[in-house]
């Protein structure tokens, strides 16, 4: 009898604008993010983590991982910006991953994907970023880091846009602090029952981070 | 030190005898069944089965050209995974001639590929001595590769061990642990999880001939590393990671708000005088989750007797709408007086033959019952459904005006959907067919959660169907309208003619527990045994130990020393601090006894053997079967499962 997980899945722009102060403190902040998890009896219990990160290409450097097993990957910049190949290759995790429901299975709680980019893309997105609109297989919150990212971009993947003012090492610090905040929550009112296509409710933001309407 | 290595070899050897890795030799036997009756045989066996399996698992995984070790997997992996496919290969094509040929290389590649290896996975398992990188016998493997085994390895142990409440070593663990003032119940799930960022000390002790185990300690607790023995990490973690240790994940114990309407008991029990020799005793415990928040239990439960009626009704409130437990009450409440009313004028006839009350039973394509006083029953569930939905509709309406909920939601009016709650109901009665009696349940569902019903002679059947979206979490509730629509609840109704032994009904907090229901439901009816909750009466020893004797265990004196084996003392969270409760878990009991949980709840000599001995708690011994549901409900352990916990069991007392 396996438990309810709740997948977290972590989409990382790793191109080379992100070079330098910029990827170290997105690799603080997913540490930072995985201790405070570890201090949640609830998260310990169901949240499993994965990473994937995409520059030219796209590739998910950390398979879907209990959160006690899980080890934070050092995450290296260069490249362009394949955003299309990221959600590609996270619709294909996500579907070898992530458990549906079924009659000797229980399935996952509904996954929880947080991607960031502080550029415009660089291949062919649109085909990839409308499917995930329509099916809706988890609950995504697109994350616009900097000037250099459009927030409208991101709305054609999913309604939840935010917007992190900078890519200032403070601000990305914030960022990763809000969605360890939000996992936390949403861990916690998974385990609660709820009708289906329920919006999910996040934690205030920082003062970094815009929700864009 | 030579002495401990060739006992180590020795041990090697006898397990290799039993892979049929050795000739035949009764040495090699001898020392294989001492092995058997080591006290850390099973920690120890499990540990070579991991290792035998991730062998399996490389060379497998190079035939299937899985994960970036294929290049650098070692020449022994790639010979062994010969074995499989040339031997199948043959098996289809070969002639004789060619078989020799084969015969002699399989000859060739077990001597100098197979047992190499396998007694390399053997002595990793049992020996201490050799620092344990990540895993790994090709330490040339790229990092990030490496990382993926070793998640995989782990994740399959986490699956592995995610099919027992127990945790391997975690009983000895919790016996021998550093008395600590605020252990538990994360613990255990810590054990479990902690496996890649722990130490897991194994040991060669001087004098028994068999190495002992110990088992994995908790990173968090202060004093562990006082044995003389230098712990040596398994798992190293990333040198580049901080080994800060994390702050200890404690589950909090926060009472119910005293500010909010609408304050719930925590907890509540009680049962009721039933006829016909049943028993009927419901609890609903409030759940880890929301003791760690400090928010009320969101399920309620209600029943009463109505002539030869009875009438039960359980309900969980949606977690994410604050006042559906609210909900709960009042559609348990209003449901159930309904029935009692409407049941009064329902009496159901004779039946000549079951084959009468079988065409009774039928229903019409409009899913109406052939027997009219069958049919009445229906709609008296759907009616009450249908009452129940009006009377939260009515108290939202009621409550909407009144100032303490209106601050509560934020200054926002209450609606019909702040209520929202599931709703299971189950009447039963007694059918006389002929000569013989026999009970007859009737059931309906909107939401989650379950009902089931065991027979005498020991069948399941579920007798609801769950409503449930996609992902886990997801189902219907009262408060939608149209979910009380005939065309849904018809659906949703269920019969039970037949010899009762058990009728459960309980919210999703419990359901979820035993899941697939089908057949996980015996299993709970199991853990209710087995934990003296229902009691069975005693047989006679003998029979019992002539049962035992076709088990793994043997004996009655066997059980009771392996009791540790299935019985965890876990530590509960309450209002006066933390307890530690006495929990039997059949999954394990089965495990030990080498049968399936199904088995065991078939044999009620296997059923009384396990749960002969101490009660869950020293007070347990002169509490009323309701009080220990409520503790059990309160205790037993799973992994994800910190919802509110409601079951409501009638049942007969002897078996």
């Amino acid at each position: 009898m396996s438990s309810r997980r709740l997948p977290v899945y972590l989409v990382l722009d790793c191109s080379g604008s992100m070079s330098g102060e910029p990827i170290q403190a997105v690799n603080q902040g997913v540490k930072a993010l995985v201790a405070e998890l570890k201090s949640e009896p609830y998260a310990i219990e169901t949240a499993y983590l994965s990473v994937i990160t995409f520059e030219s290409t796209a590739k998910q450097i950390s398979p879907l991982t209990e959160l006690m097993a899980f080890q934070e990957p050092t995450l290296v910049a260069g490249g362009g910006t394949s955003l299309g190949a990221a959600l590609k290759r996270l619709a294909q995790c996500m579907d070898k991953e992530v458990q549906k429901a079924s009659e000797n299975q229980k399935g996952d709680w509904k996954p929880l994907v947080f991607l960031m980019t502080d550029g415009q893309p660089t291949d062919n997105w649109q085909q990839a970023a409308t499917e995930l609109k329509q099916k809706k297989p988890a609950n995504i919150i697109a994350c616009a880091a900097g000037d250099g990212a459009d927030e409208y971009t991101l709305k054609q993947i999913t309604e939840i846009v935010v917007k992190l003012k900078s890519l200032q090492p403070d601000d990305l610090k914030a960022f990763f602090k809000w969605v360890s905040q939000s996992i936390k929550q949403t861990s916690q009112s998974v385990a609660q029952v709820t009708a289906d296509n329920q919006p999910i409710n996040l934690p205030p933001p920082p003062n970094v981070i815009t929700i864009i309407p | 030190m030579p002495e401990q290595d060739s006992e180590l070899e020795k041990l090697i050897q006898a397990v290799c005898w039993k892979l049929y890795l050795e000739p035949e030799s009764e040495k090699l036997k001898s020392r294989w069944k001492e092995f058997e009756k080591a006290p850390n045989y099973q920690e120890l066996i499990g540990e070579i089965g991991e290792k035998l399996l991730e062998l399996c698992r490389r060379s497998l995984n190079y035939r299937l050209g899985i994960g970036q070790t294929s290049a650098k997997l070692e020449e022994a992996e790639k010979k062994i995974h010969e074995l499989w496919t040339t031997f199948l290969e043959s098996m289809v094509t070969s002639s004789d001639i060619e078989l020799e040929k084969l015969k002699n290389s399989w000859h060739e590649i077990v001597k100098n590929y197979l047992k190499p290896a396998v007694c390399e996975a053997i002595h990793k398992a049992l020996s201490s001595q050799s620092p344990q990188g990540p895993e790994l016998p090709d330490s040339k493997d790229s990092k990030s590769s490496k990382d993926y085994e070793k998640k995989i390895d782990e994740l399959d142990k986490k699956i592995e061990r995610d099919t027992l409440p127990l945790k391997d070593g975690s009983l000895d663990k919790v016996e021998d642990s550093v008395p600590k003032t605020n252990s538990d119940q994360s613990n255990t799930a810590d054990q479990e999880d902690k496996v890649s960022s722990q130490t897991q000390q194994i040991s060669i002790s001087n004098n028994p001939p068999i190495p002992t185990y110990k088992p994995p300690e908790q990173k968090s607790a202060p004093s562990q590393n006082q044995s003389p023995q230098s712990p040596e990490p398994e798992n190293k973690p990333d040198p580049e990671a901080e080994i800060a240790s994390p702050p200890v994940a404690q589950w909090k114990y926060i009472p119910v708000p005293e500010d909010e309407p609408d304050k719930h008991d925590e907890s509540y029990c009680t049962s009721h005088p039933t006829t016909d020799g049943l028993k009927l005793i419901g609890a609903r415990v409030r759940g880890k989750m929301h003791k760690h928040n400090g928010t009320n239990c969101d399920d309620w439960f209600e029943f009463a007797n109505s002539g030869d009626w009875t009438i039960i009704a359980v309900s969980d409130g949606a977690g994410s709408k604050k006042f559906s437990r609210v909900g709960a009450k009042v559609s348990c409440r209003e449901a159930v007086a309904h029935l009692t009313e409407k049941l009064k004028a329902i009496e159901i006839k004779a039946r000549e033959t079951k084959e009468e009350l079988q065409a009774a039973l039928g229903r019409k394509p409009d899913w109406t019952f052939t027997g009219e006083d069958i049919d009445s029953v229906q709609n008296a569930l759907h009616q009450a459904m249908k009452v129940a939905y009006d009377a939260v509709k009515k108290k939202a309406k009621d409550c909407s005006q009144l100032v303490p909920y209106y601050k509560s939601l934020e200054n926002r009016e209450l609606d019909i959907k702040d209520l929202s709650a599931t709703l299971l109901l189950a009447v039963h009665t007694t059918i006389n067919v002929g000569e013989t009696q026999y009970s007859l349940v009737l059931t309906c569902q909107v939401g989650d959660g379950m009902l089931a019903a065991i027979s005498k002679e020991g069948t399941l059947r579920l007798l609801g169907k769950p409503d449930s979206g996609q992902f886990a979490g997801q189902t219907e509730f009262l408060t939608s309208k149209k979910k009380i629509d005939r065309e849904n609840l018809i659906k949703k109704t269920f019969v039970f003619p037949g010899n009762l032994k058990a009728l459960m009904v309980m919210t999703d907090g419990v359901a979820d527990d035993y899941f697939p229901n089908e057949p996980g439901i015996l299993a709970l009816y199991g853990d209710l045994v087995l934990n003296q909750v229902i009691e069975i009466p005693k047989l006679n020893e003998s029979e019992i130990n002539e049962k035992l004797r076709n088990t793994h265990l043997g004996s009655l004196p066997s059980v009771k020393e392996a009791k540790s084996k299935f019985q965890v003392p876990e530590k509960v969270i309450t209002a006066d601090g933390t307890k530690e409760v006495k929990i039997n878990y059949v999954d394990a009991y089965a495990k030990e006894l080498g049968v399936s949980p199904q088995d065991v709840v078939a044999s009620p000599a296997l059923l009384w053997a396990g749960a002969d001995g101490e009660p869950m708690c020293d007070e347990c011994k002169d509490k009323p079967p309701e009080e220990k549901l409520q503790i059990w409900l309160d205790s037993y352990y799973r992994r994800g499962s910190f919802d509110d916990r409601t079951l409501v069991v009638l049942y007969r007392e002897e078996v």
